[in-house]
Formats: structure tokens, sequence, C-alpha cells
């Protein structure tokens, strides 16, 4: 995540961290912790339980839209269950709207990364669980009826507080549209079993093995990421 | 499958008593699994340039071929060597991941457009630097604890080192 923000910061985008209560941490001030999240993934804090939970990195492109990366945010899916992503990015008036009472965000972040850092293969069951969880996150079109109680309004990619000022954010008419119209990587330290590459295309999940400090391919990753937020998103 | 060694067991013990049980629990599984056949890189590489396309064009992805190849089981003095690498190697890269996240956390306070007032902190805020604390943890992490963290990793590859030898000898290895 870290390393994503850095190679932003470079490419001209205003980059900062920030506390769980939201507030910017300051080279000026006295307290200069950046809080990992640790323990078990969990939802957005609200920002009235103060800047004691873990901290994020917001964003700004040079266009002026605002994000926010976030690390092992529980998101929830359509069926109502919660899936953790360990990388995401969502728009920061998503996040805004969260820390006011704290929450799960319902839907896709538009950039979703599993990282595995562990010394095992990734097996095919572990791409299956990832495509599961992102087909569970994918709000369409089609779903605006059922989505209407609660968030009324024209159909989002993402909630509560998506944009309505460009199409981007808007809800795909079909899942291929919404995988395609999202950033989706699996990173493990190590390699993938045999046979979990295969069905990576349709679905739009990169595969990036041997993602480890300094390798080229974690470079390749991070400029993969960059390319697409510094090219896709508004 | 595998069979644990009876040997690797004070290995095992030593991660629990320190408090890295995550670690156990990763040998366990690795070597549950074993040598798993993988997809190449250049298999991977392909994939992804597939899905650059895809979304390119709106084509579908070439089928891949799935290969069905067997896990070889890692067992004996290979698996004593196998698993005092994977602890060194595992210890090592999590004490430099920490170490680069440091810094790059450094570099986005230090050039982010907030931090212009960075000649007026006190000399002494500004060797304390930044830290990492993890979630609900009380322990702060500063440079300098990291820097005693990475000095003590080579007693530790050392250590390993001669463990394994030891054992795998038949020696006395405590």
């Amino acid at each position: 995540m870290t390393r994503i923000a850095v190679e932003l910061q470079a490419r001209g985008f205003d980059v900062w961290l920030q506390r769980s209560d939201g507030s910017r941490i300051l080279a000026t001030d006295l307290n200069r912790t950046f809080i990992q999240r640790g323990g078990g993934p969990s939802a957005l804090p609200p920002a009235s339980a103060g800047p004691g939970n873990a901290s994020v990195i917001g964003l700004r492109k040079p266009s002026g839209s605002e994000w926010e990366l976030w690390n092992g945010i529980q998101f929830r899916g359509r069926s109502g269950g919660a899936h953790e992503m360990d990388i995401a990015l969502v728009p920061m008036s998503v996040a805004n709207q969260l820390r006011t009472s704290g929450g799960m965000p319902f839907g896709r972040p538009r950039v979703s990364i599993e990282c595995k850092d562990v010394g095992q293969a990734g097996s095919v069951d572990e791409m299956r669980a990832f495509l599961a969880r992102l087909y569970d996150l994918s709000v369409l079109q089609g779903h605006e009826a059922y989505v209407q109680a609660q968030y009324p309004g024209p159909a989002m990619g993402i909630y509560p507080g998506s944009p309505t000022t460009d199409t981007f954010y808007s809800a795909r008419y079909t899942y291929w549209d919404e995988n395609r119209h999202t950033f989706s990587a699996l990173a493990r330290r190590s390699g993938f079993s045999s046979g979990a590459a295969a069905m990576t295309g349709y679905y739009a999940v990169q595969p990036h093995s041997s993602i480890t400090l300094g390798s080229g391919q974690s470079t390749t990753l991070i400029q993969g990421v960059c390319d697409w937020i510094e090219n896709e998103c508004p | 499958m595998a069979v644990i060694d009876r040997r690797l067991l004070p290995l095992i013990e030593v991660l629990a008593e320190s408090g890295a049980d995550w670690l156990a629990f990763e040998l366990f599984d690795g070597l549950r699994v074993g040598r798993a056949p993988e997809d190449s890189d250049e298999e991977l590489s392909r994939a992804r340039l597939a899905i650059r396309k895809f979304i390119k064009d709106e084509r579908l992805p070439e089928e891949e071929k799935v290969g069905a190849q067997a896990a070889v089981p890692i067992v004996g003095d290979e698996q004593i060597a196998w698993a005092a690498n994977y602890v060194t190697d595992r210890i090592s890269d999590s004490v430099g991941m920490l170490e680069a996240s440091l810094s790059q956390l450094e570099s986005i306070l230090s050039q982010g457009r907030d931090s212009g007032m960075v000649s007026d902190i006190a000399s002494t805020q500004i060797e304390d630097g930044l830290a990492i604390r993890i979630e609900g943890e009380q322990i702060s992490i500063h440079r300098t604890e990291l820097q005693q963290g990475i000095g003590a990793l080579s007693v530790l590859r050392e250590a390993l080192a001669h463990w394994s030898e030891a054992v795998r000898a038949g020696g006395d290895a405590s």
C-alpha cells in the first residue's frame, strides 16, 4: 500500500497519511504514528471513535478527484456477507460518509488487491474464493430495484456517497463490464499452483507472483495499479 | 502427503513460545502441501497480457491449458533444512518489509504538500521520526528499534543454520 502511494506521489498526486478520525498526520505533528491494521479485518470505524484505529492513505489526483487507500477493511456484498480486501481504493466521498457513523461500504472497490504473504503456492481454490468475493461485491444496474430501499437514486458501483458527477462511478450493466471497469489482482509472495492463472482472464483478475521487497515482479504490479489509477479513474 | 519429522518439534515449540505461532502454522501448511507444481512466470505474464487485451478489445481471452501434476512431499533431512531456511527467510522478509514501509511512510510525510513547516520541528522530534504501531498494540516501532531487529537477524540466521546442520547430523541441537 505504501509503495503504491509513493509511486503516485512521484506521478504528481497529492498524497497524505491520515488517522482513523479523518485528520491528516503532518510532518509538524508531535505524534506521527501510522497505525497498521492488526488482528482481524473490520468495518471502517466512525471518526468519533478517535484517531487510535488503523490509519489510511489519502490521494488527490491532479484532476482534483480524491481517493483513499485502505488496508484490511471489510466490504458488504449483495448477500449481506462481509468480505475483507487487503488493499482497496475507494472514492473519498464514500469514506467520509462512512466515517460519520462507521460501517462497511456496500459494493466493490475500484481497486481490489488480495495479498498472500505466505510461502506456499496459491491454490486454485484461493483464486476461486477471490472471484466469489468480487462477484458478491459487484452491484450492477440490474440490482437497482433491490438496493433502492436503502440507497435511493441511480445505481452506483459502491455505496454510500459515490460521486454522481461522472459516469465512472455508475453501476455497470453486466459482471463482464464491472470486471473490466475495476482493477483486481491477486498478489502473492510465492507462486500460483498450476491451473490458477487459467481462470483469471475472463474475470480480469491479474495474477502476480514473487511479490517481495525490490523484486521486478513487485515493480510490475505497482506500475500496473498506478497506471490504472492514473489513466482510468476520473 | 508428508509426515511431520519429529526432529522439527523443538523448532515449533520455540516459535510458539516466542509468539510466532503464525510461522509455525505456515511451516505445517508448507509441509502439508509439499512442493506443488506452479504456473510459470511466462504463463502468469501471458494471463496478465490477455486481461489487458480483453479490457481494450472486448474479446474473450484465449483459453489457458490447465496442467495436472501432483505435489512432491518434503521429507526427512530435506524437511529440516527447508524449515530452517523458511523461518530465516520469512522473518528476514518481514523485517525488511517493515523497514521499507517505514521509509516509504517517511517519504510520503516529508514530500507531502503539508510538510512545508518541517524546519520548525524541534531536533528531538526529527530524531524520534515517524513510528508504526500495530492496531490494538501499545508499542510503537521507531527506526531505532527496527535497526536493532535488523542487527539481530544475522544471529538468528546463524543459530538456525547451526541447528539444521546438527539435527541432520544426528547430534544435539539444543
